[in-house]
């Protein structure tokens, strides 16, 4: 079984600017709950941050761009969810090789994605204008594997203790 | 029916029925159709390619090059299966193919009587003249008179999967080697994956009666396939064919997960395509047997002895019950004791006069076959000595071929051994191990210990350290072989499936061909659909003999992949049909839906192309009612799709003036500029705005088109050549729902939306700013325009999209569609994707003054070649006529329609309702200086040749009035 979470509302914020520009910002290929937000590392000195909508990063406006609503999110948890990504996706999602804490920015049936694990719940995004293929794309994915689709809700990043 | 009363690894409980060309057979639960067809005493299943002779079943897997049928019906029909694979399911549906009207009486076998015209490169002498005739003549007769099966021609209604793995260790192949490589890697703890193209894992040991540890050898592959399935980093995958080796550790394999299955389960895929990325690989895929090439060792009853005892032992089915054994080793007589304990009367002609005695059976010595007869099935074999002997099976052990084809497939050449008479592993990819009989080891425990000992340095290698495992105990069995390829006479079949003969290879050689390469070519050999499994060996020994050398030096083909035949659909997945591609929508894409928009591709985008309404006939009705709309009033348009990419830092504007050709660092905070940039080649990149929201803070947008582009530019402009600029570039096109709004009444249905002061003085044109929107929104305002007309450019996040344009549709605007969009930018003479093509300068688009001279950018020097500035250069303007079509091409009046007076071409044409004709953009040779002029139009492609009026490219609006208004 395998439950497929989509979010709505998505506050989003990219952070670029000094390693140091946020106490835990992740920085290497990874993710950390920080300031209320799931920063997720995209390339040296940047960051995307998901969060609530409205959330204002206290970085300075140099240092931070909002794009709220410009990405797509899911999340998927359940004993097949290994399975089912890695019909789409070409990453080592085993255990050892993607921990908890893990990110990593991918292409999958055709997609640039972000992906991400927190506990046993993987995070997948895309940009917002792709949020359609991918839906189709996870549900093809989902056949034989007992998908479940929740109704969208507002996004709420996980807690500092992550 | 010459299955046997007990035996085999057959389900006797489930019996299954199937149908042959028709007519209704059973056979058991663990059969394949080969061995259902054999029980059934069917030895006729199929045509040959060429000759259409009669063919059977020769071997037991997936190299077999004869029994090749049609599956299954309508849009499941999948031809050139081979029997000896297809698992056996109720209510099977089997064809023989390539034969009219019958399998049996098949009109097309006359062409076996002009064998001796028939033979190695017949076509390419023959069907020479005229040469009109091959493409409409000779092709589709030699197409029809030779062929395999018939592709369905309706949808395949199954789906498929795609599916990535990783591992510490792929073993391909699940015989003795395999097993013991899969459980010594597995012991380790190494993540291992164990693929097994037969649906029973275990090799050769289920086709043989072999011991380990003192029980039977199945015991054996009982128990460790329970060990293996019980640890948790193991996943075994019957049915699966590793069918390509590439590139950095990764495979390729394809799993027939329902093949055996009537119809798939509603969610169950048919196949699935893995992409397998090992640290390490086992390739212990064993061997296959190699045929002896005599005459008339094609016929029905002919078969590989190694497969003879495979029918007896695994699917307890007796070929035959007169039985010769023809063998020039020692593996050959386990088929003849098999044959016997079956009840079968066996004769073993062996060319070695020091063959042994065996009991309870004749042994010809020192003896060959050179013949059989029979008219659709073997009923006699004929020796050298004169000697005709009674038989309804010929069992041919000509030695085995290692399948060593993984190990080839990135470049490495296979080495002869001529001790073992057979091709080995040369050098393997990277992080592979070659084991077992695909290593040349033939014997029992010679596999089993090589197995194991690459397992475990597989899995060392990976990281896992682990201990030897506890060899299982087995015997070497004899395994003596003369090599023996051939012997002398006609129609003696080297390659069953394309009709090539011992005489064909000779000829090729004769007429030149002596690598084996063009041999190969010349003779189709080993280019079926078995890709030469059994014939490739035995075809280089009788080349390398025609031509006076050595095997070694005679060499191998190219090995390439797919070692076996692999569906399309195994490889696209779920990517087909409306899936076969994402789609990028835009935040408004529901609302146009709403109200009545098509929508047109644009690259991976669905755009509005216009939005109908009741009583509109046509697209034109609705383009022209949107254009008017917009020149007369006010309408909007949903520019999403246009990229928009934020570049900030301290060192933004000094990037942003490397890169645009005109100077973007004086642009005041507020205010916007237009902007092109420069490929390095001096040609234009792409144009757009760039709007100054702070001092360290601009937003840049791009053509739909070149929103990519233009990202990878600046990001390679900063990474590679400016480094030192302290700067981020960020796409922000996913972040606004961007829409356009044009017309008189622009501002006016702009001031009904937002809070912001909208005034001409207060937003004037090229100046930008936050603002409030009712309802709470926020966002941005742009005052640009693509249209001439009053525009402003609205921008707010893409979940207020919706609201928008419900705000702006209640105010009175009305949407307009890309359609509506290109006709208008047309009436206005902007430059777009015709235009922007790659082979424009600035100064062809009339923005030659726009280059700075006072500061660097990319493209500076080299856009002032002389050829880039030569004022001959195919420049834009406007053209007036009726029949204009983009692509259209450009002649002086008079002049004759070739290519060396070709003066340019249409880049853009639409009817303007506003002009009420139809108007074009053109790129044309010295363009300015015909504006007033007349011009021929040829447009070949679609018929028209005409002429129209050189204009200026600006039709509406010249002075830019409407745009300051």
């Amino acid at each position: 079984m395998v439950e497929l979470q989509p979010f709505c509302g998505i506050g989003l914020t990219a952070l670029h600017g000094p390693p140091d520009l946020l106490p835990g910002l992740p920085q290497r290929p990874g993710w950390a709950p920080v300031a209320g937000a799931t920063a997720v590392w995209t390339a040296p000195r940047q960051w995307l941050c998901f969060h609530a909508p409205g959330l204002v990063l206290p970085v300075a406006p140099a240092q931070r761009t909002p794009m709220d609503g410009a990405r797509s999110l899911f999340a998927l948890r359940g004993p097949l969810v290994r399975e089912l990504l890695a019909t789409i996706l070409p990453l080592d999602l085993h255990p050892r090789a993607f921990p908890p804490g893990a990110a990593a920015a991918t292409l999958g049936a055709h997609l640039p994605l972000l992906l991400w694990l927190d506990g046993e719940t993987f995070h997948l995004s895309c940009a917002r204008s792709y949020g359609d293929s991918l839906a189709a794309a996870l549900q093809a994915a989902g056949r034989g594997r007992n998908l479940r689709v929740r109704d969208a809700v507002r996004y709420s990043p996980a807690p500092a203790a992550g | 029916m010459t299955r046997l009363a007990t035996g085999g690894l057959i389900d006797r409980m489930q019996p299954r029925r199937f149908t042959f060309d028709g007519r209704g057979y059973q056979g058991y639960a663990g059969d394949t159709l080969a061995s259902a067809l054999l029980a059934n005493g069917l030895r006729l299943v199929g045509r040959s390619f060429k000759y259409h002779r009669p063919r059977g079943i020769w071997g037991l897997g997936s190299e077999e090059p004869n029994a090749l049928v049609e599956l299954r019906a309508g849009g499941r029909q999948e031809p050139n299966t081979r029997a000896t694979t297809a698992e056996l399911f109720e209510g099977l549906v089997a064809h023989s193919q390539n034969r009219w009207p019958s399998l049996r009486f098949d009109v097309m076998a006359v062409n076996g009587l002009f064998g001796p015209l028939l033979s190695a490169g017949f076509y390419y002498k023959t069907f020479m003249w005229p040469s009109s005739f091959w493409e409409k003549v000779y092709e589709p007769l030699i197409r029809r008179a030779a062929g395999l099966g018939r592709a369905a021609t309706a949808p395949d209604p199954d789906r498929y999967e795609r599916m990535h793995a990783h591992c510490d260790v792929l073993v391909v192949g699940a015989g003795p080697a395999g097993l013991a490589a899969a459980l010594a890697a597995a012991r380790s703890g190494a993540r291992v994956i164990l693929a097994e193209e037969d649906f029973a894992l275990g090799g050769r040991l289920l086709a043989d009666r072999q011991e380990i540890n003192g029980a039977p050898a199945l015991d054996w592959v009982a128990w460790v396939l329970a060990e293996l399935q019980n640890l948790p980093e193991v996943t075994l995958l019957p049915r699966t064919t590793v069918f390509g080796a590439f590139d950095h550790g990764t495979y390729g394999a394809v799993q027939r997960v329902a093949d055996h299955l009537p119809e798939p389960p509603p969610d169950m895929p048919r196949q699935r395509g893995w992409t397998i990325v090992a640290k390490r690989v086992v390739l212990a895929a064993g061997a296959v047997e190699r045929p002896i090439a005599f005459p008339g060792n094609d016929r029905p009853g002919v078969m590989s002895a190694a497969a003879v005892r495979g029918y007896i032992h695994r699917y307890g089915a007796l070929p035959g019950r007169h039985a010769v054994v023809f063998t020039a080793g020692d593996d050959g007589l386990r088929t003849a004791t098999a044959l016997r304990d079956a009840g079968a009367e066996v004769t073993v002609v062996d060319p070695r006069p020091e063959a042994p005695a065996m009991p309870g059976m004749r042994v010809v010595a020192g003896a060959r076959v050179v013949g059989t007869r029979g008219r659709l099935g073997l009923s006699a074999v004929q020796l050298d000595s004169g000697e005709r002997i009674a038989a309804d099976v010929l069992a041919v052990a000509g030695g085995w071929n290692p399948t060593l084809h993984l190990s080839a497939h990135q470049g490495g050449r296979p080495v002869w051994d001529a001790a073992q008479a057979a091709f080995l592993p040369g050098t393997p990819p990277p992080g592979m191990v070659v084991a077992g009989a695909a290593a040349g080891r033939f014997t029992l425990a010679a596999c089993l210990a090589d197995g194991a000992a690459a397992g475990l340095q597989a899995a060392r290698d990976a990281g896992h350290d682990g201990r030897p495992l506890d060899l299982p105990q087995a015997e070497d069995e004899p395994a003596g072989l003369r090599a023996l390829y051939h012997v002398p006479g006609r129609k003696a079949f080297v390659d069953f499936q394309h009709d090539v003969t011992v005489d064909d290879i000779a000829l090729a050689a004769r007429e030149g061909f002596r690598s084996v390469e063009h041999a190969k070519r010349y003779t189709t050999l080993g280019m079926a659909t078995d890709q030469g499994r059994t014939a490739n060996v035995v075809g280089l020994a009788i080349l390398a003999e025609a031509t006076g050398r050595g095997i070694a030096e005679t060499g191998t083909t190219m090995f390439r992949p797919p070692y076996t035949p692999v569906t399309i659909g195994a490889l696209a997945g779920a990517q087909t049909g409306r899936d076969f591609r994402p789609v990028r929508r835009t935040p408004l894409h529901a609302w146009s839906a709403r109200h009545g928009a098509s929508f047109v591709d644009s690259g991976a985008w669905q755009r509005a192309e216009w939005y109908a309404r009741p009583g509109e006939t046509g697209w034109r009705d609705s383009v022209d009612r949107e254009v008017l709309q917009v020149r007369r009033a006010a309408g909007f348009c949903d520019v999403s799709t246009l990229g928009k990419i934020e570049v900030v830092g301290p060192d933004a504007a000094a990037l942003l003036d490397f890169v645009y050709a005109n100077t973007m660092s004086t642009l005041k905070p507020g205010r916007i500029r237009y902007g092109i940039m420069l490929r390095e080649d001096g040609f234009v990149l792409d144009d757009g705005t760039c709007a100054r929201l702070a001092k360290d803070r601009f937003f840049v947008t791009t053509t739909t088109a070149n929103a990519a582009r233009v990202m990878q530019h600046l990001e390679y402009a900063h990474q590679v050549l400016r480094p030192e600029l302290d700067v981020a570039i960020l796409s922000v096109t996913e972040a606004w729902a961007q829409i356009a709004l044009a017309g008189p009444q622009a501002r006016d249905v702009l001031a009904q939306v937002t809070q912001a002061d909208v005034s001409n003085a207060a937003l004037p044109h090229m100046a930008c700013l936050d603002a409030a929107f009712v309802g709470g929104l926020r966002g941005r305002l742009y005052r640009i325009s693509f249209s001439g007309e009053l525009a402003y450019e609205i921008g707010v996040p893409p979940e207020a999209a919706e609201a928008l344009a419900d705000r702006l549709l209640a105010a009175g605007a009305v949407p307009y569609g890309t359609e509506a969009l290109g006709v208008l930018r047309i009436e206005k003479g902007h430059a777009g994707g015709g235009e922007l093509n790659g082979q424009t300068t600035a100064g062809d688009l009339g923005l030659g003054r726009m280059l700075s001279t006072t500061k660097d950018f990319i493209g500076r020097a080299l856009a002032q070649r002389p050829a880039l500035v030569d004022p001959a250069r195919p420049v834009l303007v406007g053209l007036r006529g009726a029949g204009l079509r983009t692509g259209a091409h450009l002649l002086a009046p008079g002049a004759a329609a070739v290519t060396e007076n070709d003066l340019g071409h249409v880049t853009a044409a639409c009817w303007s309702p506003n002009l009420q004709q139809t108007i074009g953009l053109a790129l044309l040779a010295e363009g300015r200086d015909r504006i007033g002029t007349r011009i021929r139009v040829f447009d070949a492609l679609r018929g028209h040749d005409g002429e129209a009026e050189v204009a200026a490219p600006v039709f509406i609006d010249p002075e830019g009035t409407r745009t300051r208004g």
